[in-house]
């Protein structure tokens, strides 16, 4: 064996344990990267996303934000206004959402919320609302509701979301009922803002008049708006204490036919409605009965993640990515999205909310099956075109897809 | 005499390259811990292993670490039942066995929320580092504790590493036929332990820090250490105790509810390991050493428990975060000063003291030396086959 002087003098240190030249070779590196003053690195980076960096460079941002304030925004509802406290200022579109990560009961549960202002009505400037209604039996809405304060962390991720104001258009139409009412008061501020000279016609739905969200600040944002505004709110009931303004009614065919003819809404409006299920299926039907063409209209819905999550295979499968022109085949452990088996390998996937909500994290199935937990936000085109949402998917054998 | 040319020493080294005089600080350090040793076998005994431990760092090399066993296996084809403890211990170990795969790694763990903090504020006295010029701001702040207790858990990982292999050998060597039994489901435990504490790093803190220099010398001198009773004292009783010490601080004051599981199941295994150890050593100290052979062990447990109390002090995360602001001297005064460090240390001791006298490790002859270093006072506490594994969890939470 040929150690060298160096070896020998090693070898009577560690006594003869029988160290291999390998060994040898790794200790004199070791006390020759002493004497130089180098350090073996204190710790090596395993699988999961690295601290304090995005998850993915192509995702959206994550980060920490303080609540500056709290407000009460209609009866059982707040705003939170959430700020970055080293003074960044938050950027978003008026429409788009922010993921909240709130943790009940030591599971974290992430939920979508719409940003309910426009960055320019934002007070202070940078900082970003979100309007939380209690959801009877909701434990995010709940916790959220009930015990936020100034000064509490929350966990965010975004902002996200495609359904935002077009930046040319001349007349939007914004529909909503409930608590899809807030992105469309950060819309409607967008719409009447600086720069723009669009028309709103805005139609809102809610159960009574106090809970309807925002109801006040929209009302003097349409009657400052010189004309540009049209607003009406109804309520399916009205309680005794009501204002004369109140109006009792609701989005059916009938209603929304007379009061879009009332406001003489143009052949080239576009649409925009967010709510409950069930009103969009109705209210799209209308406007399309009404010959409003289907691309004109378009939707926000509230995706809950479903409670039943599919386990999908119980084997792993191979899960081919096509990214960039380059293909990486990664193992899709069971229990795991393909979004989880892409990102655990470090394939660089968007992805936004992670439950079907936001469409972020679309990819293209190119071979294999998958199963999907419903319902998620893909339209109907986007399902005939092949494309499944990589935080809901599951390979239920191999599968190629592409990432865009 | 000695303290001026120490200042001397000093001045010099402090003329160097900043790197360069930490290595030399380091060294410094590594040689005081192994001439720090009164007994002068005792210190033969640890030298090789502190050697290979703290100068060539063989745990840090990034190469596996090859260590030859001389221990021998014991077989005996009379299959004697003649320790009804260890095989009541047998019964329970296999009633208590659980998969790891149950536990809710469902839940997500996010290093940097402050709202469930992997550490809790105060668990370092992190304002005190102002004392010596360093200033770290909220989200530094939040990211050195997640460092710490990843730290932690890594060191916890290593140590199951070594207490799986540990395990395996002291199941051959020993001469008791129902320990045997018991010993192959503490090789399960451990193995699930190693299972739980790799995933943990990998899948929710994404980062494992290498292992702690004076923790390798430990292991290194129980493996390579042909004796098994010395393998056991030092798994059994020393390592386990290190391990339920810090195990029951992080248990305690951690907000992450996965983590708080985590460790839950895994103290509940621990409390079987330590009675298991005290039952056997027990036995083995009063029935078959000799008084030299008893002293020498005795030597040995004070040596390693001052070497666990003093030198487990995160120097991995001085490497990551202070190596450019303050000395390593500095690091040693605040870490060993901060809260957590206290507290841990005195769950240590409380378990690990009374363990020795159980086991006739704390005869009248050492006790003095416990005294001068302030460890007397856990002597009357209960000794690891008097509590249950409930009492434990109650003492912990």
């Amino acid at each position: 064996m040929t150690e060298g002087r160096e070896g020998w003098v090693l070898r009577w240190l560690g006594r003869g344990v029988g160290a291999t030249l390998t060994q040898l070779e790794s200790d004199a590196k070791m006390l020759l990267g002493g004497v130089r003053g180098e350090a073996p690195a204190p710790f090596m980076q395993r699988q999961a996303p690295v601290w304090g960096a995005a998850k993915a460079p192509r995702s959206v941002g994550h980060e920490m934000l303080q609540v500056l304030r709290v407000e009460p925004a209609a009866e059982d509802a707040v705003s939170l206004v959430l700020h970055d406290p080293s003074g960044r200022a938050l950027r978003w579109q008026a429409g788009q959402f922010f993921t909240l990560k709130v943790r009940v009961l030591g599971v974290e549960h992430r939920r979508a919320y719409s940003v309910s202002w426009a960055e320019s009505a934002a007070e202070p400037p940078g900082s970003v609302r979100v309007t939380v209604q209690r959801v009877p039996g909701g434990m995010v809405s709940e916790r959220l509701v009930r015990d936020s304060k100034a000064g509490d962390w929350l966990a965010v991720e975004g902002p996200a979301g495609r359904f935002v104001l077009p930046d040319a258009v001349g007349e939007v139409v914004l529909l909503g009922g409930g608590s899809g009412v807030t992105p469309l008061v950060a819309m409607a501020q967008e719409a009447l803002g600086p720069g723009r000279a669009t028309r709103v016609v805005m139609l809102l739905g809610a159960r009574n008049h106090a809970r309807a969200l925002h109801e006040a600040a929209l009302q003097a944002l349409a009657a400052g708006s010189g004309g540009r505004m049209v607003l009406h709110s109804l309520v399916d009931q009205r309680a005794p204490g009501d204002d004369a303004a109140v109006r009792e009614g609701r989005l059916d065919a009938a209603t929304l036919g007379a009061l879009l003819d009332e406001a003489q809404v143009s052949e080239n409006a576009r649409y925009f409605m967010c709510g409950p299920e069930a009103m969009l299926g109705s209210l799209r039907a209308t406007l399309l009965a009404r010959g409003v063409s289907a691309s004109a209209i378009e939707e926000e819905r509230f995706v809950r993640p479903s409670a039943t999550r599919q386990r999908g295979s119980a084997e792993a499968q191979p899960v081919t990515l096509r990214v960039l022109g380059r293909e990486v085949t990664v193992a899709q452990k069971p229990g795991q999205t393909l979004l989880d088996a892409g990102l655990v390998a470090g394939v660089e996937m968007p992805f936004s909310c992670t439950m079907g909500g936001c469409g972020a994290c679309r990819v293209k199935l190119i071979a294999g099956e998958v199963s999907q937990e419903e319902p998620n936000c893909l339209r109907a085109h986007e399902r005939d075109a092949g494309m499944v949402l990589a935080c809901v998917a599951r390979a239920e054998g191999p599968v190629t897809v592409e990432v865009p | 005499m000695q303290n001026h040319s120490a200042d001397s020493i000093e001045r010099l080294v402090g003329l160097l390259p900043r790197a360069m005089r930490n290595q030399i600080e380091q060294w410094g350090e590594a040689a005081a811990v192994l001439s720090a040793s009164r007994d002068p076998r005792v210190a033969a005994s640890l030298l090789p292993s502190g050697v290979r431990g703290l100068f060539l760092k063989r745990g840090k090399q990034g190469i596996p670490t090859q260590m030859p066993a001389h221990h021998l296996a014991h077989f005996d084809w009379r299959y004697p039942s003649d320790q009804p403890e260890m095989a009541d211990l047998y019964a329970r170990a296999k009633q208590g066995q659980w998969n790891a795969d149950d536990l809710p790694w469902h839940t997500s763990v996010d290093p940097l929320d402050p709202t469930v903090a992997l550490l809790p504020e105060g668990f370092l006295d992190i304002e005190g580092l102002t004392a010596y010029g360093v200033r770290l701001d909220q989200r530094e702040k939040i990211k050195m504790q997640a460092s710490l207790c990843a730290w932690m858990l890594s060191q916890f990982l290593h140590g199951e590493q070594g207490a799986l292999f540990a395990a395996a050998q002291v199941t051959e060597a020993v001469q008791f036929f129902d320990g045997k039994l018991y010993g192959s489901t503490q090789v399960m435990d451990e193995g699930r332990h190693v299972e739980v504490f790799r995933r943990y790093l990998d899948e929710k803190l994404g980062r494992l820090y290498q292992i702690n220099d004076n923790l390798f010398v430990v292991i290194d001198a129980l493996m390579t250490d042909g004796r098994w009773d010395m393998k056991f004292l030092g798994m059994q009783i020393m390592v386990e105790g290190l391990a339920l010490g810090a195990f029951g601080v992080l248990h305690r004051r951690t907000e992450e509810p996965l983590l708080k599981q985590l460790l839950r199941q895994v103290i509940q295994d621990e409390a079987r390991h330590v009675h298991y150890g005290v039952v056997a050593l027990r036995e083995h100290v009063t029935h078959a050493l000799s008084e030299r052979e008893r002293r020498e062990r005795e030597d040995w447990a004070f040596e390693v428990a001052l070497l666990m109390r003093d030198r487990f002090l995160a120097h991995e995360l001085y490497d990551e975060w202070f190596a450019h602001r303050m000395t390593r001297a500095q690091w040693r005064e605040f870490i060993s000063n901060s809260p957590g460090m206290r507290e841990f240390r005195h769950t240590m001791f409380r378990r690990m003291v009374p363990n020795l006298r159980e086991i006739g490790l704390l005869s009248d002859r050492i006790r003095p030396h416990y005294e001068a270093v302030g460890l007397m006072e856990y002597y009357h506490g209960a000794a690891a086959d008097k509590l249950t594994a409930d009492e434990l969890i109650r003492e912990l939470s």
